[in-house]
């Protein structure tokens, strides 16, 4: 049985996403990084019950520190265990793999379960001030909600990594001194 | 302090200390923490006694401090820098082998946080970069709680601020492979982080921190993903994930020597990562480059794209072979020091915490992954040796194509020029003779005709010598025309005309003056890859009265200037002068630059 945080992701990814009705159909998928974007716009409205930290994520523009929630991780995982979205890996041009999500058959049944409560909140989150629904894409070694009626763009504040104060001391440990040669 | 024994009864932490904008969850805690950040920077001998002269470790006062700022200007008396932000003291060094030394970063931080960062600092010929902290206090508390979820934040600090900090000490050669392997972003380098805990609440066996849930998230905020989690003989917790390990033991320092090497072969393995991902970037070039020589017959700039392409694969495989060579030796050194250390190695504990990370296979595994790719950057080096061969066939072809259009051209031109001689000796004998009758008329116009007896002078002239009058006017009226029209051209013609390759910065405001004060006449604009050549011509004196100019005198004078807008440079000017002799060379070199220095043109 799914949790409300789990509820809330799989109705949001089947925003974002459509599985094939036909052969000759094509699959819509969401990224991954635009998905984690949501994730820690919703951590930030409240809208779910994760935390986030910084982490070391690679984009297509190199590596760069990002607020990414490991609960959010977890139950996206989760859902995958359930069968309510499928996982897509496909490898980029910097030859990096990425992971994309749709949801499944049984997901779009399972959405029919979800409250209208638990919909509502994610609509608002999603949801520009225009009335269109904002998406999240990767340009630049940023990360923008943008939003394709009114044009309106900002960058994400997942790429904002915050402080702690912190006092630390030096500290060199023992490293035994080895010769530089054998013959040394 | 919250009881985080209880997973299940999660306490929400206040924030202090902190601009976290959400509620962290706080579910394991550790106690004591010291920190091990390991990364691998290509070094080699030089570069050690390089980085000891920089340090300034052979200096009788073993302090230092140090700063991103590049003189310019050495051998000036003064100068102004901002603050200065790295202050380094030397503790240990070998000229050619190590150094260690401890670092202080005063980098600026948001209003309200106050860090004090000092870490130990390892650097040694194998391109081994440890750098050490002891948490003493975090968010407010005490070394007793460190929370994870603080502890993930301090740690992306330390591994941005190193990163800055090494930046100022490595030398252009080291910043360039960095670059080359992590695409230009070196600055974002990924490191291995390896906590060393004396304690941690709860306190359960290894096994049970992996639940799936909580703990487990929490603990992938420092590890990422989980590789294995071990308990050691002596009671020690050994979690390891693949970007950080965390070891809880009542005694971490009889561990310390293998979370350093751990450590550093975990960051040597990002680093091998990158680089094999930058390889295959580099096949992908490959592959571009021969698909635009395919085409250099359909795309015009197919050829040049193919070459500049070419030369930038090539640089980048032979800097990649380079360090290759670096990876190789430190993996070898890495091999050896491992043997002679696990000798000295006493203790059941450590050696079971060193087999269960298999620090051995994992050596061996990096030589085998170095050498694996010396065969992956061979093939490259001998594709792009094919393709600039191809490339070289293509251009000699498009060379000789080129050289048989220039001979059409100029057989076509010489018959033109022949033509044009025949035209103009007739244009030129025409111009006499209209000349002659425009005298002829001026005669008659005067005379009232050209017959002998309208003239009506008394007594005299014969009508034959009135007739060789008329001839002589006739001759004298052409020449004077004739005259007139050659001084005319020559003075349409420029007389001195100057080339100066100037290849300079410029100030694109300056420059945008300097032109609004001219009128320009003609601009041309190049767009060719990253390149935007602009040429543009104005003239002074450009009216019949000729003023007195500074520099260039009562002289007509015509500059042509080339420059690139994306570059910023200014390229060469032609200058054309009237009046051969009146001014040199260097004259009309110095009145030009004199134009461009006066208002602050060159950057």
């Amino acid at each position: 049985m799914p949790t409300t945080d789990q509820n809330r992701l799989l109705y949001m990814i089947s925003l974002y996403s459509r599985p094939s009705e036909k052969d000759d159909e094509k699959v819509v998928w969401v990224r991954e990084m635009a998905l984690r974007a949501l994730m820690y716009e919703g951590i930030v409205k409240k809208v779910f019950s994760w935390d986030y930290a910084p982490a070391s994520v690679l984009t297509a523009e190199g590596r760069c520190f990002m607020n990414i929630s490991q609960e959010g991780e977890d139950d996206i995982n989760d859902l995958r265990e359930l069968g309510l979205i499928n996982a897509l890996k496909l490898s980029t041009s910097r030859h990096y793999y990425i992971t994309a999500y749709c949801v499944s058959k049984n997901g779009l049944t399972e959405l029919a379960k979800i409250s209208k409560d638990d919909k509502d909140v994610i609509d608002e989150l999603v949801k520009c001030k225009c009335g269109g629904n904002v998406k999240a894409e990767e340009k630049d070694g940023q990360v923008l909600l943008t939003c394709d009626s009114c044009k309106a763009k900002q960058p994400s504040g997942m790429m904002e990594v915050e402080d702690v104060s912190y006092v630390s001391k030096a500290y060199i440990p023992y490293l035994p001194v080895v010769p530089r040669r054998e013959d040394a | 302090m919250p009881d985080a024994k209880d997973a299940k009864g999660k306490e929400l932490v206040a924030q202090q200390a902190s601009n976290i904008k959400d509620e962290l969850n706080e579910v394991i805690v550790l106690k004591d923490v010291r920190l091990l950040i390991g990364e691998y920077i290509p070094f080699g001998v030089n570069h050690i006694v390089a980085f000891n002269t920089k340090l300034g470790s052979f200096m009788r006062v073993k302090s230092a401090l140090l700063t991103q700022v590049v003189d310019d200007d050495p051998g000036g008396m003064q100068f102004e820098i901002p603050a200065v932000l790295t202050e380094v003291l030397i503790k240990k060094f070998d000229k050619n082998d190590f150094v260690d030394f401890e670092a202080t970063i005063h980098y600026p931080e948001p209003p309200g946080i106050v860090q004090e960062e000092h870490f130990g600092v390892h650097v040694d010929y194998t391109g081994k970069i440890l750098y050490g902290l002891d948490l003493i206090e975090i968010a407010g508390r005490g070394k007793d709680h460190v929370s994870l979820d603080h502890l993930s934040r301090v740690l992306a600090d330390i591994i941005q601020d190193s990163s800055q900090m090494m930046g100022t000490l490595l030398t252009d050669y080291q910043r360039k492979l960095l670059d080359l392997t992590y695409f230009g972003k070196s600055e974002n380098r990924d490191k291995y982080t390896f906590v060393l805990a004396q304690g941690a609440v709860p306190l359960v066996p290894a096994k049970e921190y992996l639940d799936g849930e909580d703990r487990e998230n929490e603990l992938r905020q420092i590890l990422e993903t989980f590789q294995d989690v071990f308990d050691l003989a002596d009671g020690s917790k050994l979690l390891v994930g693949t970007h950080g390990t965390i070891l809880v033991s009542k005694d971490p320092t009889k561990y310390e020597y293998i979370a350093t090497e751990y450590s550093f072969l975990m960051s040597m393995d990002i680093f091998i990562q990158n680089f094999f991902s930058r390889l295959f970037m580099m096949n992908d070039c490959v592959k571009d480059i021969r698909t635009l020589i395919d085409k250099s017959e359909e795309d015009p700039n197919a050829v040049d794209k193919a070459q500049s392409e070419l030369s930038q694969t090539t640089g980048d495989a032979i800097l990649l072979k380079e360090l290759l060579e670096y990876l190789r030796e430190s993996t070898i050194a890495l091999g050896r020091e491992w043997e002679i250390c696990e000798k000295g190695m006493s203790d059941p504990s450590v050696k079971d915490a060193a087999l269960k990370l298999g620090i051995k296979t994992r050596i061996k595994a990096a030589r085998d992954q170095v050498l694996d790719m010396e065969h992956v950057i061979d093939g490259l080096l001998r594709s792009l040796e094919g393709l600039s061969a191809m490339n070289e066939t293509i251009n000699q072809h498009q060379m000789r194509h080129f050289q048989e259009t220039l001979e059409e051209n100029a057989r076509s031109m010489e018959n033109v020029a022949k033509a044009g001689e025949r035209t103009s000796a007739g244009v030129e004998i025409m111009e006499i003779i209209l000349s002659g009758t425009l005298a002829l008329d001026l005669v008659a116009l005067f005379t009232g005709g050209l017959q002998f007896p309208n003239l009506g002078l008394e007594g005299g002239l014969d009508a034959l010598a009135w007739a060789l009058i008329s001839v002589g006017f006739w001759v004298i009226g052409s020449v004077l025309l004739f005259l007139a029209m050659k001084w005319l051209g020559d003075r349409a013609e420029p007389a001195l005309v100057v080339r100066l390759k100037l290849n300079r910065k410029y100030n694109p405001k300056n420059l945008k003056a300097f032109m609004e004060k001219r009128e320009i006449t003609t601009q041309d604009l190049d767009l060719y890859s990253t390149l935007a050549r602009k040429k543009v011509m104005w003239k002074y004196n450009d009216s019949l009265f000729w003023e007195e100019l500074p520099g260039w005198g009562k002289r007509k004078v015509i500059i042509n200037l080339a420059y690139d807008e994306n570059t910023k440079f200014l390229l060469n000017a032609l200058v054309e002068v009237q009046f051969p002799g009146e001014m040199k060379i260097s004259e009309v070199r110095e009145a030009f630059m004199a134009e461009l220095k006066d208002e602050k043109v060159f950057g």
